[in-house]
Order: C-alpha cells, then sequence, then structure tokens
C-alpha cells in the first residue's frame, strides 16, 4: 500500500511530496490540472520578507528559496524580482510609503509556474507517483487506511493510502469530504481577480501601490504592482464588492479618485480569478490518519512560504507518524505558533485596524496627510504594515485631538483590543 | 426539464474554484472548466463560487 496520498500540488503538496520520496516513502500525488506551470487561479506569487514571518527567516538566491527555522531548502532557479517600496494610497492621493530605505526588500517576486512546475520535475526524479489531470472528490477513513475517490475525464476510480496530506487549497474538498470542517465558522464566500494590464501610466511602475477608500466600491484595496521588472506590464488584485463581481467594480473603479491617472489608457490582457470560502482556521488540522496542509487548514492563506513550511514539515511529521512516533501532534503545535491567525485575538485585532468602511474617505485624506513625508519600515506582512502604519499615525495625536477630536474618539473606539499595541 | 450548469468559455478563466466544491466530482479542470453532466445535482455552489459570472443553470 502507499505510505501517503497527497492532494493538490501547490508549493505545500510538492513540497511534502518531495520531502516524503526523498525520505525513503511510497507516495502518490493527485492533481486536477494537467500542468502545474500554468497560472490561473490568483494567488500568491511573492515571498514576504518581514523578519520572523510566520515564525521562519525566508531567503531566495541562485540555489533556491531557503527557510533558516525549518532548514530547508526548495528548488527554484527562475527570476526574482525585489521590491522595496509600498504606498498606501487615499483616494485624495495622501501617500504612506513603507521603505527600509536601505535597499533592503519587502517583498521577492517569483514565476510561481516556473517554481511548482520545478518542484514538480523533481517529485518525479524522487520517484513520487504523478497524477495530473486527476480530480479528488471525496475521501473515507477506514481507521486504518484513507481511500480517495477520484475522477479523471469523467471515469471513476480510487486510491488507498496508510495516510493522507490534504493540500487542496482554501476551499479544500477533502477537508470537507472527511469532515474536518465541520467546527469551522465559515465567514464569507468572496471573489478576486488578478488582471496583467498593460498601458498603466506609472511614474513608479517598481512601487506596489494599495488604493484604499470607499470611493472603489471594492472589498478590499485594490493592488497596483510589478510584473517583474518588466516596464511594459504591470498587475493589479482587485476583489468584488458585496453586489457586483469584480470585473464590474474594475469597470467601475478605473476612473475613480486617486487610480484612474494610472489607468486612463489601462486595458487587461490577462486575467486569473479566485472564488474563495474564508474560514475559521482549523487549530487541529489532523483526524484520524488524514492531515490538512497550507490553505486548507487556514483562515484564507498561508502565503506561499507557508505553504512550502508546511510541506515539508509535514512529510517529516508523516514519516515519524507511519513509524509509531507522534509526528502530527508535533507538526500541529508548530502550526499552533507559527501563524498569527491562529492566535486567539488576531481576527478581532485585524478589524480594529481596518480602515474601510471605519473611516471616510476624507478622514483617510487627513490621517495619511500626516504621516506622508515619513518614511514607514518597509513591511510588507499583513500582521505588521497596520501597526507601523497605526504608530506613525498615531505619534501625531496631539495634533488630532487638536483639529478633529472626534476622529481621535472614532479611532480610540475602534481599537480597543489594540491601543495598547500601538500607543 | 431538468437544469443544467453552463459554462460560458469565453469567460472561464480556468481557475478551477467550481470543482473545488464540487461535492459530486461533476467538475474537471482542462484549460476551463470541465462539466462531468451526469454527475450534475445542479446545486448551484459552484455557481456561488465562481469569480467570473461564467457558471449558470438553465
Amino acid at each position: 500500500m502507499l505510505d501517503i496520498v497527497i492532494v493538490g500540488a501547490g508549493p505545500a503538496g510538492l513540497m511534502a511530496a518531495l520531502t516524503a520520496a526523498r525520505d525513503g516513502l511510497k507516495i502518490a500525488l493527485v492533481e486536477k490540472r494537467r500542468d502545474v506551470s500554468i497560472i490561473t487561479r490568483a494567488c500568491c506569487q511573492q515571498l514576504i520578507m518581514d523578519e520572523g514571518y510566520e515564525g521562519d527567516t525566508v531567503s531566495a538566491g541562485p540555489e533556491g528559496i531557503s527557510f533558516q527555522q525549518s532548514g530547508c531548502m526548495v528548488p527554484y532557479n527562475g527570476p526574482l524580482f525585489p521590491v522595496t517600496r509600498k504606498y498606501y494610497i487615499s483616494p485624495g492621493g495622501r501617500r504612506i510609503c513603507f521603505d527600509h530605505g536601505d535597499g533592503r526588500p519587502l517583498a521577492v517576486q517569483f514565476d510561481k509556474g516556473r517554481l511548482l512546475q520545478g518542484l514538480w520535475e523533481s517529485c518525479a526524479e524522487a520517484g513520487v507517483k504523478l497524477m495530473p489531470a486527476t480530480t479528488a472528490w471525496d475521501a473515507t477513513d477506514s481507521g486504518s487506511s484513507i481511500t480517495v475517490s477520484l475522477t479523471r475525464s469523467g471515469r471513476r476510480s480510487v486510491i488507498e493510502a496508510r495516510c493522507a496530506l490534504l493540500a487542496d487549497g482554501v476551499n479544500s474538498r477533502m477537508a470537507g469530504a472527511l469532515g474536518l470542517n465541520r467546527n469551522r465558522t465559515h465567514f464569507v464566500t468572496t471573489q478576486c481577480m488578478v488582471y496583467t494590464l498593460e498601458g498603466v501610466e506609472d511614474p513608479e511602475p517598481h512601487v506596489m501601490k494599495s488604493f484604499m477608500g470607499n470611493i472603489y466600491n471594492s472589498r478590499a484595496p485594490i493592488i497596483l504592482y510589478p510584473y517583474f521588472d518588466d516596464p511594459t506590464r504591470m498587475r493589479m488584485c482587485i476583489a468584488r464588492n458585496k453586489n457586483d463581481l469584480t470585473a464590474k467594480v474594475y469597470d467601475y473603479a478605473r476612473d475613480k479618485a486617486s487610480l484612474a491617472p494610472y489607468m486612463k489608457n489601462a486595458r487587461i490582457v490577462k486575467a486569473a480569478g479566485c472564488g474563495l470560502r474564508a474560514y475559521s482556521s482549523l487549530l487541529q488540522p489532523r483526524l484520524g490518519n488524514a492531515l490538512a496542509v497550507g490553505d486548507a487548514a487556514a483562515f484564507v492563506e498561508v502565503e506561499t512560504q507557508g505553504a512550502l513550511m508546511c510541506g515539508f514539515r509535514a512529510a517529516k511529521a508523516s514519516k515519524d507518524e507511519l513509524e509509531g512516533r507522534p509526528g502530527f501532534d508535533g507538526y500541529t503545535h508548530w502550526w499552533q505558533q507559527a501563524f498569527e491567525f491562529n492566535g486567539p485575538d488576531a481576527l478581532r485585532v485585524a478589524q480594529g485596524y481596518a480602515l474601510t468602511p471605519t473611516y471616510t474617505d476624507e478622514e483617510l485624506d487627513y490621517l495619511f496627510g500626516l504621516v506622508e513625508n515619513e518614511m514607514l519600515p518597509g513591511s510588507y506582512s499583513q500582521y505588521n504594515t497596520p501597526k507601523y502604519m497605526w504608530n506613525a499615525i498615531l505619534a501625531h495625536t496631539a495634533q488630532i485631538d487638536c483639529e478633529r477630536p472626534g476622529l481621535l474618539e472614532k479611532i480610540g473606539a475602534n481599537m480597543k483590543l489594540t491601543i495598547s499595541d500601538t500607543l | 426539464m431538468t437544469m443544467q450548469l453552463h459554462i460560458d468559455d469565453k469567460v472561464c478563466v480556468g481557475c478551477g474554484c467550481c470543482g473545488d466544491v464540487c461535492a459530486q466530482g461533476a467538475l474537471e479542470l482542462a484549460d476551463t472548466a470541465l462539466l462531468i453532466p451526469e454527475h450534475c445535482v445542479a446545486c448551484g455552489d459552484c455557481i456561488e463560487m465562481c469569480p467570473t459570472g461564467a457558471l449558470s443553470l438553465a
């Protein structure tokens, strides 16, 4: 019998398969796509360089992507593009600048298709039984093995293994089938798109820009960011709103406020999309002979670097587990403390920091204007950036209290939980 | 007349999120989403998931 069936050849599944196969285990890797090198889903395609992000220090070089704490090296020989500056831009064009000031990147873009294809080929060399164009749609745990139901061009089959790693992403069908989602809170189902654009007029194309404001009528800030060092292309990540899909939001937002000047002659040349069910995190990602890894167990996303670490550690844990040691317990302990969304107050804290719809566009202009000439630390992390931003803004508390006491009260009311972090 | 899922190939970007949520195994993924009609029960979960509006029941 197979030792492990791994469902999903994203970064978590691929890294798990490669690691486990190199450790001598018999592995099958099931993937619905024919070709992992073609990215059609809106997804993470950069490394987040905040120190200690997800409990590790990541670096990228000619040998590949390496993780100091996890002690692993991920093969990758594709392009790397460092992003050293990020702006948060208010509707009136006031900018908050995040930049280390010494050339250190806050994020490093990589070619996701190339990363996955390289790992896929390494898996083949390592003896993984690769099963592309095969969709896993159901699973059962007998107590001594996991059986996964497969469909391939309409033909049904099953595959059985001693255990399973569920690496099929944020909408994990496997987690649903095996009952792991039973106690998870479903917050929202939402969608976003990543558009590749030509014709964007941008005097600073290497700078990542988040356009914040109620005027854009999107559920999230609209992010305009570089496409490697290609001067002719940019990318945009844009979410739907409550009533309209992203395409409509894009048409509406593109000629509004501070986004408009960039987009006058912009046209979409490629589109990738994502629909996702946002569930609360699975604090206990293991059930019987199955372990959910990466996005399948997360509050939305672990990012590519998180997935690579999850895959590596899950493979090591599986080998321990199969040899009678409590590997899955060890994995769970790491999972719980490495990812900030597994902390008790993470979601409430994040809500307290949120800019829209809490603050009006005029209030955003005012607050961003207070710190416009400062350089905040080069943070990309969704957990650190709000702290740096609010720390910088609230260093001007005396001024806000004098000029806009009502606004200061509103800030205090919204950040009850977080105010001790920021003041 | 039973409801059938319709996939607009011109709108579908091939993200595969529809297949992620299909509990019947009725959706696979080629360049675009691929329906296996005999297993579709017209529950509409895939339509709720689709980011481009490529899916509909008719």
